[in-house]
């Protein structure tokens, strides 16, 4: 068999420099681009094909000497966890790319950091050793610099530079962990076996506590929130808000992957911290949420309630050994969340584009665009939690334990949730109605018969998952 | 007596080489001929050192192993790459390059007798004679009327750095009664305890910290680098510094041990106030070259860190980091050398801004390059930063370890400054088309960082290394 699982590595940073070495100005690029996703989600669904799903150890695992003095190697498997969300990312990165102008398509630039952050999210989510897992961990800030760097709109640089400091310094913060680790066990370790080193408790303290501080800066929670805010709410460009919005993914999965094995029993004492955080910034969020009058920080403010509903998941239901059997319903939840938020990023972005071209309001607009009009509401219907999406089985599954657990934190999550999403509603309420729109509609063009047939298809496959959330596994 | 000679062949066409500059005054015209000549001189030179690679040049003087081979040739090789690229500075800017020419041979000469040194005279004489090259080097930039300044600064701190040297090596040998390497160690072993043979060895290390501009010996190196011509500068970033390492290493293991515990407390504070110096410096500065100055400095103050264990493992990863940083840096200074705009080398970070605009390729490579000295991964400064962080680890200095983070992050601002610069401000300058050498140039290079990050024990795992200790 042609090894799949190196190709689907290999595939984003070869499609990479092929867009470097591209003409300038031209859309061989873009082509390019959107051929190595579209061919990394065909790689990933051969892989689901061969994977065996029963089995939750990682399968199709390659290693690569690399200091074999210092038993320093990397490794890379897939199970089915990180596979689902890794096709979530490659599609949401379909639609990143689909959603982009014309003149960005051209931009050379853009697409290659795109695909280099691509290449770190697939190796990120393949990573089977700690080594492998803390080099593709620390390489996701910098194309995000670059690219929010280029194409964000940055009005106050400093901005910028906290996002990377900030960054850097959790960055730094879990090489340190690593080291420690490297230290007792004298050599690289595979994930799962991490729970095996033998350390003194206040190391095992100091290791967890750095490794948890290091994944909770990518998750936009306070007090670390500010970056992910400050960064977002200029951006223009659908690719590289998606790709924003992919960061806290990083922080979510290595929790996932560290937390029930490691990192809870060191760091109990402080768990209740974290989760008075976390609801803290659940209320905060849907609060400012619902006081803007922007769709797209509504948006934001939904994606970072959910990142934090699936975190809280994650810590407290390992304490009444739940977290094991829920990680694929988050897994599934998080690969519709994914495509639906991704979706509606570039709905609003493109809408928004259209306002200022043909300088007409944002109220109503959907009014005069029946067709877009559809397919956003019924995007808007799955983020809500409709039962057409198997987000529907499973957040009822997550969001019940949680209720399980503790009726006061269930009742919070549920509350913000409600409150987010009747806000969303209303936003789209403003959008289609007629009788405020003021200016000259007739200007203002529907969705392309081509990106209509795209968002069906993607719609498509949200639709079938409510069935079956495997069911393109044949 | 005739092998011996064909064993000096490179020190004899050296020798040539710098009489030849040194009796024929050649014009500005004949700058291109200069750069030729010298070229082939250091090509047959290389070639001669590679062909009697164990075979010492004075028996008794000097050693010859793969360690010494690996550092000589790296010397020839740097001395090429900077004569290559300075050329065309001195023939776009009409300068006469002969005198720098001239210069850079008496360093190459000057070098390769201090990495193979083994006697403490000949390392001091080998380390006048590179200082006597730094002050020619310092002279060729005829243009700057501020010149004068930086060479008056480097002239008069060499004078006491020298005569601090030789009063260390005469009070050494008055007492010991030897200069060979391994003779001062034995009588180091008798002298412990005894004041004056402590600061008479701390002499010959002051000089070296002098030479690698470690802080607070560094002001020299800071200060002029705004200053001085773009070939000066990257002869003073990439050419001493590998030498004086490689003598400093060799220095530092065959001598130094049984004095470890005395001048580890001394290193440390050294490497501190280097890491802190360069990593507040970088930050203050608006000129590139400046920030580079510094980064090199916050490198030099980590290189001495690791280098406090007195061990081969402690050599090992200086030397890793100190390649991988080397390397940074010669990708960074080759990208400086192809940003011009109008035919003026630019060295504000203001006159960079909206570089990559026009100059994408060699925008992208300073900034992979700039990243790189971050030591973020999976780019090859990660490796050397790895095992710096591992050693510190290893030996349980973990304040250290965390100071040095909280310096990389200090330092990381001032490169993200001319990252920021480079790629995301508005174009002012009309940059002018890159050299297209220059480009192949920096392409080599950033292969073989990949190499280097796929293949990194090509760096790690060097079995040479182990002949750093009882030569």
């Amino acid at each position: 068999m042609f090894n799949l699982p190196i190709l689907l590595l290999l595939l984003p940073i070869l499609g990479c420099f092929f867009v470097m070495t591209a003409r300038k100005d031209a859309e061989n690029a873009y082509h390019i681009s959107l051929l190595t996703v579209g061919s990394g989600i065909f790689v990933i669904l051969r892989l689901f094909a061969e994977l065996n799903l029963q089995q939750t150890e990682r399968q199709f695992i390659h290693r690569l000497d690399w200091l074999s003095e210092s038993n320093i190697y990397l490794s890379f498997g897939f199970d089915t966890f990180s596979l689902m969300l890794l096709f979530g990312v490659y599609v949401a990165f379909l639609i990143g790319f689909v959603g982009l102008q014309k003149n960005s398509r051209k931009n050379k630039s853009l697409l290659a950091w795109g695909l280099y952050f691509l290449w770190n999210m697939t190796c990120f989510l393949s990573a089977n050793d700690m080594i492998s897992f803390y080099i593709f961990f620390a390489a996701m800030p910098v194309p995000i610099f670059m690219l929010v760097g280029n194409f964000g709109n940055i009005k106050k640089s400093v901005n910028l530079y906290l996002f990377f400091i900030f960054n850097f310094a959790a960055i730094l913060i879990f090489l340190c962990a690593l080291l420690i680790v490297y230290k007792f066990y004298h050599g690289n370790l595979p994930l799962q076996e991490i729970a095996l080193i033998n350390m003194p408790k206040h190391a095992a303290e100091i290791v967890w506590s750095g490794v948890c501080l290091s994944l909770l800066a990518r998750i936009p929670i306070w007090p670390f929130h500010y970056w992910i805010s400050a960064l977002a709410s200029n951006i223009k460009n659908p690719l590289v808000y998606i790709i924003t919005c992919l960061l806290p993914l990083s922080g979510l999965y290595g929790f996932m992957r560290f937390w029930q094995v490691t990192i809870a029993e060191s760091v109990r004492p402080y768990v209740w911290g974290l989760v008075i955080f976390c609801l803290i910034t659940i209320i905060f969020i849907t609060l400012i949420g619902i006081a803007h009058k922007d769709f797209l920080y509504k948006l934001f403010a939904y994606m970072t309630i959910y990142y934090l509903l699936f975190l809280l998941a994650e810590v407290l239901l390992s304490f009444v050994l739940l977290a094991d059997t829920l990680q694929m319903n988050i897994a599934y939840s998080l690969f519709i969340f994914l495509l639906v938020t991704s979706s509606l990023i570039v709905f609003d972005l493109r809408m928004e584009q259209e306002c200022i071209d043909k300088k007409c309001d944002y109220r109503g607009i959907l009014a005069h665009m029946p067709k877009r009009a559809k397919i956003f509401t019924l995007f808007i219907l799955v983020a809500l939690g409709l039962p057409i999406s198997s987000m529907f089985w499973n957040n009822f599954i997550i969001i019940s334990a949680l209720f399980n657990f503790s009726f006061v934190i269930g009742t919070m999550v549920m509350f913000a949730i409600l409150l987010i999403t009747v806000s969303m509603l209303f936003e789209l309420y403003i959008m289609r109605d007629l009788k405020i729109t003021k200016s000259a509609e007739e200007q203002i063009e529907d969705i392309s018969q081509y990106n209509l047939a795209f968002f069906a298809a993607i719609l498509g496959v949200i639709l079938l998952s409510f069935f079956d959330p495997l069911w393109f596994v044949l | 007596m005739l092998e011996y000679v064909i064993y000096m062949l490179p020190l004899l066409i050296l020798l040539g080489g710098i009489s030849c500059f040194a009796l024929i005054n050649f014009t500005q015209d004949e700058t291109n001929k200069c750069f030729k000549f010298c070229r082939v001189l250091l090509t047959i030179c290389l070639i001669s050192i590679a062909i009697f690679y164990n075979k010492p040049l004075m028996a008794g003087l000097t050693v010859a192993n793969h360690f010494t081979i690996v550092f000589e040739m790296w010397l020839y090789l740097s001395a090429l790459l900077v004569l290559y690229i300075s050329r065309k500075w001195f023939v776009n800017m009409k300068q006469n390059g002969s005198r720098f020419c001239y210069a850079l041979l008496l360093a190459v000469l000057s070098g390769s007798l201090l990495i193979v040194s083994k006697n403490l005279a000949l390392t001091g004489g080998a380390i006048a004679l590179l200082i006597f090259g730094n002050i020619r080097i310092l002279q060729t930039d005829t243009t700057n009327k501020q010149s004068f300044s930086p060479n008056r600064i480097y002239q008069s701190s060499a004078l006491v750095c020298l005569i601090i040297l030789f009063a260390s090596i005469a009070l050494l040998y008055h007492y010991g009664h030897h200069f060979t390497y391994s003779k001062v160690n034995l009588f180091l072993g008798m002298a412990i305890g005894e004041p004056l043979i402590f600061v008479a060895t701390a002499g010959v290390v002051i000089c070296f910290m002098f030479l690698l501009s470690a802080a607070p010996l560094h002001y020299w190196l800071t200060e002029n680098s705004a200053r001085v011509s773009l070939p000066v500068f990257s002869y003073f970033l990439l050419v001493p510094s590998g030498i004086c390492l490689a003598a400093f290493i060799r220095f530092v293991l065959n001598v130094l041990p049984p004095l470890n515990s005395a001048f580890a407390l001394f290193f440390v504070g050294v490497a501190f106030m280097s890491v802190f110096v360069g990593a507040v410096g970088a930050c203050s500065g608006q000129n590139i070259r400046k920030i580079l100055a510094y980064g090199y400095v916050f490198q030099i103050g980590i290189i001495i860190l690791v280098l406090q264990h007195f061990n081969i493992f402690a050599a090992r990863t200086a030397l890793t980091y100190w390649f991988v940083a080397w390397m940074a840096m010669l990708g960074a200074i080759i990208s400086l050398y192809s940003l011009k705009s109008r035919g003026e080398y630019l060295s504000m970070l203001v006159e960079y801004a909206g570089a990559k605009d026009k100059c994408p390729l060699i925008a992208l490579m300073l900034t992979f390059c700039l990243f790189s000295m971050m030591g973020l991964p999976p780019l090859i400064g990660a490796v050397g930063y790895f095992g710096v962080l591992n050693n510190l680890a290893f030996n349980n200095h973990f304040y250290a370890l965390v100071y040095i983070l909280l310096m990389l992050l200090v330092i990381a601002y001032a490169y993200l400054q001319i990252i920021k610069s480079i790629n995301f401000d508005d174009n002012r300058n009309n940059f002018d088309r890159y050299d297209k050498g220059v480009a192949i140039l920096l392409c080599v290079i950033s292969a073989l960082m990949m190499i280097l990050v796929f293949h990194p024990y090509y760096l790690l795992e060097q079995p040479w290394i182990m002949e750093l200790v009882n030569e």
